[in-house]
């Protein structure tokens, strides 16, 4: 590539010529690395021309805008005072901080995606490595480039929150450290992608995982805060913090950009550093200035992240050479690669509805599905077995005022495997149909004389039973407090609930199923009717589990229909139906049973409407796509 | 009697027209070869006629069965392979064949015994317990053939079965597709490499922008584009002065030089060439090679879609 040089006078120094020399490397490097980056650039200037994109920015501020306008029309027509106003705008700045940073939590995996999915274009990824490009240049433009789309996100929210300084009330350090925040959890997510995608594990699954990793690190977060709360945080009224439950900052404020903001906003305020000085560096920091700890912590870990994506760039030139994990994988894996370079296994049975088996069985099989599996069965046992360490490590006597903290936290932890298995199974169901017609398979089993009842009933099929393992963990966490409390009066759990949890949770696994299903046959994208799918049934279960809780936990024939709510009165029927010592053991287990298998019955019946209707349209609707 | 027939097959996608009132007839025990340039229409026949897609007009019928209407009882009838063979992740082959066995109700005993011999055909035992994902292409597309003979079907319809494939597959294909037609098996074959058509095929197809442009026998092909006399004159010297002298030749049409060789064409009027070997022995331009040059495919399908012949 030509370089235009500066031509030096004759009479400089060899030093000063040579201190020029390296400043223009230097400055050419960073240029190039930086704004200069052609693949940056490249992305830049291609993908701001989408409409896609444009319309997420037009969204995002619109958003925005709503959530501050409805603020501000409760107030409108009313005689505010300055300080009313400023009270206003500082409950504004509040939500749309709030907001601001759940979207960039949500949209900025969807741009950092592609650099996940770019792995998959093997051929575009692989003349790029045949350039002059350094390992360098192509990690940080590929960075720069999807970082660019968070930046402007951020940046056209930025009128809105000035808005917000119009009448006082917020500052402007609260509004710094409030975007530096939505920044520094963008570009920290923007970076996990990359690095995920130059690992070469960035499959649509890949894709997929990443979405729900970043999902689960943020709710999961959320959900358990109330239980590791700071001591040394000053203390804030119950209810400040909603549904939450939390009375202080919890200890990991700092690795969460939701607690590190309700630090910074002062919902949850963070302890003073005199109070944590006694702990070892860099804690005491971390737990004072939790939003500044957050934003440290994640702009090294997107350096650590994208320095290791820069030595994985030219990992394909060692294909076929794996290293000491490579090797240890492959020979935990079945599959043998032979002498002719093929892969070779041992022959399985194929059932009798083939539709079913290859659901079920040739699904499981994969290396990323049995990594995940024995990740989920490994952490929900550990789980389970270090709540049963720490209940029993409870002295007896102070064990009855710990009883409702600990069925909340046996609760919880019931509820997200619950979740994980719903999930995965929403997952799988997305993929169900939309796959199999992206790699033309689906088309194969057309011309077949299968039927599309048959078709539907045995992916149906294939899918719950390739999702009830993950059901082990629900239950066992139930089986192993049931079996320690044996023989005591007052128990945390309802013994019933080792059969009754896996047998509401298998029937929602089928609605699950149906669900997925649904979307898959309608959508040609795999990828997109995996989201499509995952977001349906969120937006299935969420709305009737808050409408639930509000109802309260309590007995009810509905109870069964949703399964959170039905582990939540699993965890507290003792307390909340007879109050604990004079339970009724028997009589508490025979209710919970027949809640458990009304609900399912009723559920299944649900089901059963949804296969059918599916059936129904099948021929129609591949007849439209065609 | 006529296993495949189609009258004014017609399919659109939206406003393009991809069948334009297609009709064929194809007899039992017969291979077909089905030629066209890229986005022709052979791909969308193929797909009508394996129950994938409906026709927006006309009618197609398999074994006596109409399309869109008797579908099911069409299917247990035909082999499809597509060009890309679709494959799942995770499944050898064995389990790929047991896999669509069982699709096609075959069960127990005897789908073990089925899939053994159809891996045997197609010379596939040594891989019955390869991953399908890393076989080779060659590989793949034997496999592809091998699961459309689970079953037994009278009627193959193969999509450009041997695009991609290496010198040695392509003529393994061929033969495996020759033995099948010696079986009895009516196949119908699309494809871009003509001269292997017509080696395989005993009739052929040939259609341009959704209209079949030529249905029938390739003797009759070769027959109706033939133009006139084309010659191949080696000379040992004096090649220029031929050049010239052949020019001259009121009989002659066109003359051009290919490979040392004078490429010579003659009026459709003359029904032999002994004026042009006299014309060159009286002209002392000694001679050393002169033979009519054959018609074949490939000449035919350019003649025929360039419109030179109808």
């Amino acid at each position: 590539m030509a370089r235009t040089t500066l031509q030096m006078p004759a009479s400089q120094s060899a030093l000063s010529m040579a201190l020029h020399g390296l400043w223009e490397d230097v400055l050419g490097a960073l240029w190039r690395l930086g704004p200069g980056n052609p693949i940056a650039d490249r992305t830049v200037s291609t993908a701001s021309k989408r409409m896609r994109h444009f319309y997420i920015r037009l969204g995002y501020v619109g958003i925005l805008l709503l959530i501050m306008g409805i603020n501000f029309m409760r107030v409108a027509g009313q005689q505010a005072g300055l300080a009313d106003l400023a009270k206003l705008n500082s409950n504004t700045f509040l939500v749309v901080s709030f907001v601001q940073l759940l979207m960039m939590c949500l949209l900025a995996p969807v741009f950092a995606a592609g650099a996940v999915a770019q792995q998959r274009d093997a051929d575009t990824f692989n003349v790029l490595l045949t350039t002059p490009l350094t390992n360098g240049q192509i990690v940080l433009g590929t960075l720069l480039g999807r970082f660019f789309f968070v930046l402007t996100l951020l940046i056209s929210g930025l009128p809105v929150f000035m808005l917000t300084m119009l009448y006082g009330g917020v500052t402007i350090s609260e509004i710094i450290l409030s975007f530096s925040l939505a920044g520094s959890a963008g570009l920290m997510m923007a970076s996990i992608a990359i690095c995920v995608g130059m690992f070469g594990v960035g499959t649509r699954q890949g894709v997929f995982s990443f979405y729900i990793l970043i999902g689960f690190y943020l709710v999961a977060g959320l959900a358990l805060a109330q239980f590791f709360p700071l001591a040394a945080a000053p203390k804030v009224p119950l209810g400040a913090t909603m549904a939450l439950n939390m009375d202080r900052m919890p200890v990991y404020a700092w690795a969460h950009p939701v607690l590190a903001l309700m630090a910074v906003l002062g919902i949850t305020p963070a302890p003073t550093y005199d109070a944590v000085a006694n702990l070892p560096w860099p804690m005491p920091f971390l737990l004072s200035r939790p939003a500044e700890g957050f934003i440290v912590t994640g702009l090294l870990l997107s350096v650590v992240l994208n320095i290791a994506a820069m030595f994985a760039v030219r990992r394909p030139s060692r294909m076929g050479e794996p290293g000491v994990l490579g090797r240890v994988v492959a020979a935990l894996l079945p599959v043998k690669i032979g002498k002719d370079g093929e892969e070779r296994r041992r022959i399985r049975h194929v059932w009798h509805n083939p539709v079913a088996w290859r659901e079920a069985v040739a699904r499981a099989s994969t290396p990323s599905q049995r990594i995940m599996r024995w990740f989920i069965f490994v952490a929900g046992t550990v789980a389970a077995v270090w709540l049963l360490i720490y209940w029993f490590g409870i002295p007896v006597a102070s064990r009855g005022g710990m009883r409702l903290q600990m069925q909340e936290i046996l609760g919880a932890t019931l509820i997200i495997e619950a979740v994980v298995a719903m999930v995965a199974a929403a997952s799988a169901a997305g993929t169900a149909i939309a796959r199999d017609r992206e790699n033309g398979t689906f088309e194969l089993m057309q011309t077949t004389p299968l039927t599309s009842n048959y078709i539907l009933a045995g992916k149906l099929r294939g899918l719950v039973t390739l999702s009830a393992p993950l059901l082990v963990v629900p239950t066992l966490t139930a089986l192993l407090f049931v079996l320690a409390e044996m023989g005591r009066t007052t128990k945390l759990l309802n013994p019933a609930s080792v059969i009754a949890i896996p047998i509401v949770l298998l029937t929602h696994i089928a609605v699950v199923a149906i669900i997925g299903m649904h979307i898959s046959l309608r959508q040609k994208n795999t990828t997109k009717a995996v989201l499509m799918s995952v977001g349906t049934v969120m937006a299935v279960y969420l709305p009737l589990t808050l409408a639930c809780y509000g109802v309260g936990t309590s007995w009810s024939i509905f109870t069964g229909l949703n399964p959170i709510m039905f582990i939540l009165t699993c965890v507290g029927a003792q307390n909340t139906a007879t109050g604990g010592a004079s339970a009724d053991v028997l009589g508490e287990a025979i209710k919970l049973m027949l809640i458990a298998v009304i609900g399912s019955a009723a559920i299944l019946v649900g089901v059963w409407q949804g296969y059918l209707s599916m059936v129904k349209n099948f021929d129609f609707t591949l007849r439209r796509q065609t | 009697m006529a296993i495949i027939e189609t009258l004014n097959l017609t399919k659109r996608y939206g406003k393009l027209i991809a069948l334009n009132n297609l009709s064929i007839k194809i007899e039992e025990g017969e291979c077909y070869g089905y030629i066209g340039p890229n986005g022709a229409g052979k791909t969308t026949t193929i797909k009508i006629l394996a129950t994938l897609l409906r026709p927006t007009w006309g009618e197609a019928k398999v074994c006596g069965y109409l399309v869109g209407f008797q579908s099911r009882k069409i299917r247990p009838l035909i082999g499809y392979v597509p060009d890309f063979m679709g494959s799942y992740e995770d499944m050898v082959v064995q389990e790929y064949l047991e896999f669509f066995a069982a699709a096609y109700n075959i069960t127990g005993m005897q789908r073990r015994k089925i899939v053994g011999d159809v891996l045997e055909l197609t010379d596939l035992t040594g891989k019955r317990d390869a991953m399908v994902d890393s076989l080779s292409r060659g590989m793949k597309q034997r496999l592809a053939i091998a699961r459309v003979l689970l079953h037994n079907p009278k009627v193959l319809l193969l999509d450009e079965p041997a695009s991609g494939l290496d010198p040695r597959a392509r003529i393994e294909i061929r033969e495996l597709l020759k033995e099948l037609h010696r079986m009895g098996k009516t196949i119908i074959i699309s494809s871009h490499i003509l001269h292997e058509l017509a080696e395989l095929c005993s009739s052929v197809g040939i259609i341009e922008q959704g209209k079949i442009i030529f249905s029938g026998p390739i003797p009759e092909i070769l027959q109706r584009t033939r133009l006139g006399i084309r010659l191949c004159v080696g000379v040992a010297a004096h090649s220029e002065k031929a050049d010239q002298l052949l020019r001259t030749l009121p009989q002659v049409t066109n003359v051009q030089t290919q490979n040392g060789r004078l490429m010579v064409e003659l009026g459709s009027e003359c029904r032999d060439y002994n004026f042009l070997v006299s014309a060159l022995v009286n002209a002392q331009v000694p001679i050393k090679e002169i033979r009519e040059e054959e018609v074949n495919l490939e000449t035919a399908f350019m003649r025929l879609t360039k419109g030179l012949v109808h």
